[in-house]
């Protein structure tokens, strides 16, 4: 069970969104890190069949992309912006989409949906109207219709978006257990979205893949590039001029710096997976910076 | 299964919206002003009221009807023809100097307007004889031959009291009104079911729904045909529901005056002459709101193209194929247009259903070209 795409392009007129890119994705959760912009949404949209590629292959588990009509059936996504009918209840919002998805039987249906309803913890939510529901619930009702078709694949975009903490691990959590059996690719700019559930992760940035591997890999090939430094205070504007700076904390005489750098100042910190796409961002891309600042808002 | 349950679907939603209800108000306001305003149904005629029109029969008054006929194609330049559709059949410079010359020499010296039988200097059968002539001329079937020619006058209180009292023993009268009410509810079908139909689509994008259905696997026609469906049967109703409230009007009312009414014409000239209206109503606006992604757009291009039929076509007579809606304001001559009527009415059906598949295809289209993120505002 795999997803292979082979020189995949896509233009939109003079905007390169992928640049022809491989990528293997194997069963469990892969992770699509990238800032806004990058083109994580142009690849999910294609990996649905909603957006054709200009060039290249692609297969999910050896059905060729082309064929959209099996890819619909084996292949399930949570766009970014989900949204539904706000007028439907829970349980009316999960049999639109069940016929939608072709479950013929009533008495199938009813049992496919309170099983999913169940499982997402929003069984005793099923009469409630989705404009009524919280960002958590919508997300969560999202999960259960996009697994109303029992997919083999599912393409998560932006899941957290939105959500208050508690909800994203809840959320995450969610994501792990189903992704048991399956291929779950989850895309997002929120490295605290991949940090704890996703083994094997890509990056992308304006269209390029720029790592592709396990989680484990990125953080090692971070090592000895994250530093803290001691710095008074009149320091910091020129240590902001000098380096990328992570994140500043206040201490005793001044602020402690956590920033990437090859040169051996301050103290070697182990790095973090923020520390670690952060450093693979900025060896990729001399402008870059302004992407760090964003991620680190 | 699936498509039934969509479409049930489709008519729960509209039985909840809120622009529907508007839709209901509205129909209803429209049947109310201007439809029982006028209908007389099976109350005996009012001496101090003007009804309807009449086939003149004296020579005398048909001359004088003729002579009008005449001076009318002979300012519009043009003469109705029906084959079977009716179409204006544009005359010729020369054919125009030979109606001048007739209709001088059939009455010389007098103002159309003012004009009596002792005005005119020509007897019926030479006028008849022209007029078919000219009929020949232009290929046959037009208004002047002898299969078209009427010559028609105002009814007298009288004659209404007769054609009411024929009406109401043999049952025809209920097929009267039928048309008159089909008439009128054409007019709101062609007006007001654009504010419905121009959001069915669209209403995906509006809620951010679309994605999530362009990625379900249901077939595109599947979709759209119950979108359509769904609307279609919705709006029906409303108007079957009006015709059910005639019916039963007519009912009681045959009781107490002790006539004979047919209890399906309602519905018979609601689903032959309005639904046509209604399903070109509904889909022509999913195609344009579908293509050009926006359903304001859709509604003032439907709503100016029917305010453009309307104000361009005469109450009765007029079924051409750019008629969408049919005009059939009057209590004669039915017959003489039904096979028009006919025509027209199977056309709209047929160029409904091309158009469906057409509003199918650019939704499947549309479902394989989903932009980007950042490329859709994200």
């Amino acid at each position: 069970m795999e997803i292979r795409l082979n020189q995949v392009g896509k233009k939109y007129k003079n905007i390169v969104a992928l640049n022809e890119i491989d990528l293997t994705i194997p069963q469990g959760m892969f992770g699509i890190l990238g800032p806004n912009g990058a083109g994580k949404t142009t690849l999910m949209k294609i990996l649905m069949a909603l957006l054709p590629a200009d060039t290249g292959e692609i297969t999910i588990n050896g059905i060729p992309i082309s064929q959209r009509t099996k890819i619909r059936e084996c292949v399930s996504y949570l766009p970014q912006e989900f949204s539904f009918y706000p007028y439907m209840s829970v349980l009316e919002a999960m049999d639109y989409m069940a016929l939608l998805v072709g479950i013929k039987s009533v008495v199938k249906r009813k049992e496919i949906i309170n099983e999913l309803l169940v499982k997402v913890n929003l069984i005793k939510h099923k009469r409630k109207k989705f404009k009524t529901l919280s960002g958590g619930m919508k997300r969560r009702l999202g999960i259960a219709i996009a697994l109303l078709k029992d997919p083999k694949v599912l393409i998560v975009d932006e899941p957290t978006a939105g959500l208050d903490p508690d909800e994203r691990v809840r959320f995450r959590t969610l994501l792990s257990e189903f992704a048991k059996d399956r291929i779950v690719v989850l895309s997002t700019h929120i490295v605290g979205d991949i940090e704890h559930t996703c083994k094997n992760i890509a990056i992308i940035d304006q269209g390029n893949i720029i790592f592709c591997g396990e989680r484990q890999h990125l953080m090692d090939e971070a090592l000895g590039k994250v530093r803290v430094v001691e710095i008074k205070c009149e320091e910091l504007s020129d240590i902001q001029s000098k380096y990328y700076v992570i994140s500043i904390n206040e201490a005793n005489s001044g602020y402690s710096v956590k920033l990437i750098t090859d040169k051996k100042i301050g103290e070697e910190v182990k790095p973090n997976m923020e520390d670690a796409y952060l450093v693979k961002m900025l060896s990729h891309t001399s402008d870059a910076r302004s992407n760090f600042q964003e991620l680190l808002c | 299964m699936i498509f039934l349950n969509l479409i049930v679907s489709e008519i729960k939603y509209q039985f909840r919206n809120t622009t529907f209800f508007v839709f209901i108000i509205v129909v209803v306001l429209f049947y109310s002003y201007q439809y029982c305003e006028e209908a007389n149904r099976l109350k005996p005629p009012d001496p101090n009221l003007v009804y309807s029109t009449i086939e003149a029969t004296s020579k005398e008054e048909k001359l004088v009807l003729g002579y009008k006929e005449l001076y009318g194609s002979l300012k519009s330049k043009n003469v109705i023809k029906y084959a079977p559709i009716a179409k204006k059949v544009k005359l010729t410079d020369k054919q125009l100097q030979h109606i001048e010359k007739f209709i001088v020499n059939m009455a010389p010296n007098t103002n159309v307007l003012t004009i009596e039988p002792k005005d005119i200097k020509i007897d019926y059968e030479s006028m008849i004889d022209y007029m078919n002539s000219l009929d020949s001329e232009l290929g046959g079937n037009t208004v002047l031959g002898p299969k078209y020619r009427q010559f028609i006058r105002a009814m007298t209180y009288e004659e209404s009291l007769i054609e009411y009292e024929s009406q109401k023993d043999d049952g025809k009268i209920t097929a009267v009104y039928a048309r008159m009410l089909a008439d009128y509810l054409g007019i709101s079908a062609g007006l007001f079911v654009v504010f419905l139909s121009s959001f069915s689509l669209l209403r995906d994008k509006y809620w951010r729904t679309q994605e999530l259905i362009f990625s379900s696997n249901v077939k595109s026609i599947v979709y759209v045909g119950a979108k359509f469906i769904g609307l279609f049967i919705s709006v029906m109703s409303v108007f079957l529901t009006i015709g059910l409230i005639e019916t039963t009007i007519f009912l009681f009312q045959a009781n107490m005056y002790n006539a004979t009414v047919n209890f399906l014409d309602f519905f018979k000239y609601i689903i032959a002459w309005v639904a046509p209206t209604v399903m070109f109503g509904i889909i022509l606006p999913m195609l344009i709101a579908i293509i050009a992604e926006n359903s304001i757009f859709a509604i003032v291009v439907k709503f100016c193209m029917t305010l453009i039929l309307l104000f361009n076509t005469e109450l009765t007579g007029q079924y051409d194929f750019t008629r969408f809606i049919i005009r059939f304001n009057g209590n004669n001559f039915y017959q003489q247009f039904a096979s028009a009527i006919k025509y027209n009415r199977l056309f709209y059906v047929g160029i409904s259903l091309m158009l469906i598949l057409l509003t199918t295809f650019i939704w499947e289209v549309k479902r394989n070209k989903v932009m980007g993120g950042i490329l859709h505002g994200n």
